[in-house]
C-alpha cells in the first residue's frame, strides 16, 4: 500500500501522512493535536482532497499549530508525493494566467 | 532600502510568516540552501501558498531559487510567478551562482516566458546575484549589466571555498572581492550587498565589519538571524552630525536656486552635484523606520 508524509513537527507546521485504502472504501480522517481547530481541519482537508480528486485513501493529520494555509500546502505536497499533479497556480489567480 | 535582507528557510513555516515581525528592509525566501534535497517540493509548495496569502508589511520580497545547474530553478520560477499573480509585492528572484551574461540571458528568456504566461508585464521580476565563485567576481561588471539585474552580493562560504581559502574573522580574503564588486555594481548602476555575517552571536564582529562594509560603498548586508537586524540599522542609520551637515546642504542648494546663484559653500566647502547626492541619501536612510508604515 502506497503510504506519503510531507510536513514537520515543528512549531507552526504539522505532519500528513497518506495512505492508500482499497478501492472504494472511501476517505478516513484522523487528527491528533489541535483539538479546537478539528472542524476547520477537517474542512480544509476534504475541500484539499476533492480538489485533487482523491479518494480511497487514509488521512492523518498531526496538527502543531499549523494555520491553515500551511495546512493546504502540506496537503498539497503529500497529495503530489502520492501521485496526484499538481493543481495548476489558475487556482491561485486564473484571470491572470494566460493560457491553459 | 535595502540595509537588511533576511534569509528564511523556505521549509520553515514558523520563521516564514513570523520574520517579518523583526523588521528587516527584505525578506529572502529561500528554496536553496536552507531546504534539504529531499523536501524542496514540500519547501516550494508552502513558500508559494504564504507569499500568496500573507501580508509582510513594508519589506521587500525575494525569492532564491536554487542554481541553474539544479533542476529545480525553473518549478521555483513557476512558484515565484504563482505567488506573485496574488501578492503584487513579490518581484524580486536571488539568483544563486551566478556566472556569466550567457546564465543570466537563459534566466531572462525563462522569466520572459513565465511573464507573459501570467500576464505579467515584461521585465517585471528583477534578479539579484550571488556571486560565488571566481570566475563570477572576475565577470561582475558584465553580470551586471545583463538584463533585469539589480543587484549583486558576494558569496561566502562558497566564494571562499573556491578561493581555496577559508573565512578568516576578519574576512582578509574577501577584501579585493568586496571592492571589485561594489566597483563593477556601481559602474553598472545597481545595488551592492554584502553576504551574510555567519557568526550570528557575534554581533560586535558584525557591527565592525557592517561599519567597513558601509565605508566601502556596500548599500546593505544579507542577515541570517533577527538579532543581526538591529545592529546593521544602527550602524546604516547617519549621525546627528551627518543629519545635521545634510539638512544643511539641501537647505544651501534650496537658497543658491532661489538667488540664482550657480554655486554655493557649506563649512567653506563648495556643494557640487555629488554632494547634495550624498546629502539626499543620508536624509534618506536616516527616515529609514520612520518612514515606514
Amino acid at each position: 500500500m502506497k503510504k506519503v508524509m510531507a510536513g514537520t513537527p515543528e512549531s507552526m507546521d504539522c505532519v500528513i501522512v497518506v495512505e492508500e485504502r482499497p478501492r472504494g472504501s472511501g476517505v478516513s480522517l484522523t487528527i491528533s493535536g489541535g483539538e479546537r481547530f478539528r472542524a476547520a481541519i477537517t474542512d480544509t482537508v476534504m475541500g484539499m482532497l476533492e480538489r485533487f480528486g482523491l479518494t480511497d485513501v487514509d488521512v492523518h493529520v498531526q496538527d502543531n499549530g499549523a494555520r491553515d494555509v500551511v495546512l493546504s500546502a502540506r496537503l498539497e505536497a503529500a497529495f503530489v508525493r502520492y501521485g496526484k499533479d499538481p493543481v495548476p497556480c489558475a487556482r491561485l489567480c486564473p484571470e491572470r494566467l494566460q493560457e491553459a | 532600502m535595502r540595509r537588511t535582507m533576511m534569509y528564511l528557510p523556505g521549509n520553515n513555516p514558523n520563521m516564514l510568516q513570523r520574520g517579518y515581525l523583526f523588521r528587516p528592509d527584505g525578506l529572502i525566501f529561500d528554496l536553496e540552501d536552507s531546504v534539504p534535497m529531499n523536501q524542496k517540493d514540500a519547501a516550494r509548495i508552502l513558500v508559494r501558498e504564504i507569499v500568496s496569502h500573507q501580508n509582510f508589511g513594508h519589506c521587500e520580497l525575494t525569492v532564491r531559487i536554487n542554481g541553474m545547474d539544479t533542476e529545480f530553478w525553473r518549478d521555483d520560477l513557476e512558484a515565484v510567478a504563482a505567488a506573485a499573480a496574488v501578492n503584487l509585492r513579490v518581484d524580486g528572484i536571488r539568483l544563486p551562482k551566478a556566472e556569466s551574461p550567457a546564465m543570466l540571458s537563459l534566466l531572462d528568456e525563462a522569466l520572459s516566458e513565465t511573464e507573459a504566461k501570467y500576464g505579467f508585464e515584461q521585465g517585471r521580476f528583477r534578479v539579484f546575484c550571488l556571486l560565488e565563485s571566481a570566475a563570477a567576481v572576475w565577470r561582475a561588471y558584465d553580470i551586471a549589466t545583463s538584463p533585469r539585474v539589480t543587484g549583486l552580493t558576494p558569496g561566502g562560504e562558497d566564494l571562499a571555498a573556491d578561493l581555496r581559502t577559508s573565512r578568516s574573522p576578519d574576512e582578509v580574503e574577501l577584501d579585493w572581492i568586496r571592492r571589485m564588486i561594489l566597483v563593477a555594481g556601481r559602474a553598472a548602476g545597481v545595488d551592492v550587498l554584502d553576504a551574510a555575517y555567519p557568526l550570528v552571536h557575534d554581533l560586535e564582529g558584525l557591527r565592525k565589519q557592517t561599519a567597513y562594509i558601509r565605508q566601502l560603498g556596500f548599500d546593505g548586508k544579507s542577515v541570517l538571524h533577527p538579532g543581526q537586524i538591529s545592529v546593521i540599522h544602527e550602524v546604516y542609520t547617519p549621525s546627528e552630525s551627518e543629519i545635521h551637515k545634510s539638512l544643511r546642504v539641501i537647505q544651501a542648494e534650496e537658497e543658491a536656486v532661489r538667488r540664482g546663484q550657480g554655486a554655493v559653500a557649506v563649512d567653506g566647502r563648495m556643494v557640487d552635484a555629488a554632494v547634495i547626492k550624498r546629502a539626499r541619501y543620508l536624509l534618506n536612510l536616516a527616515a529609514g523606520d520612520e518612514a515606514r508604515p
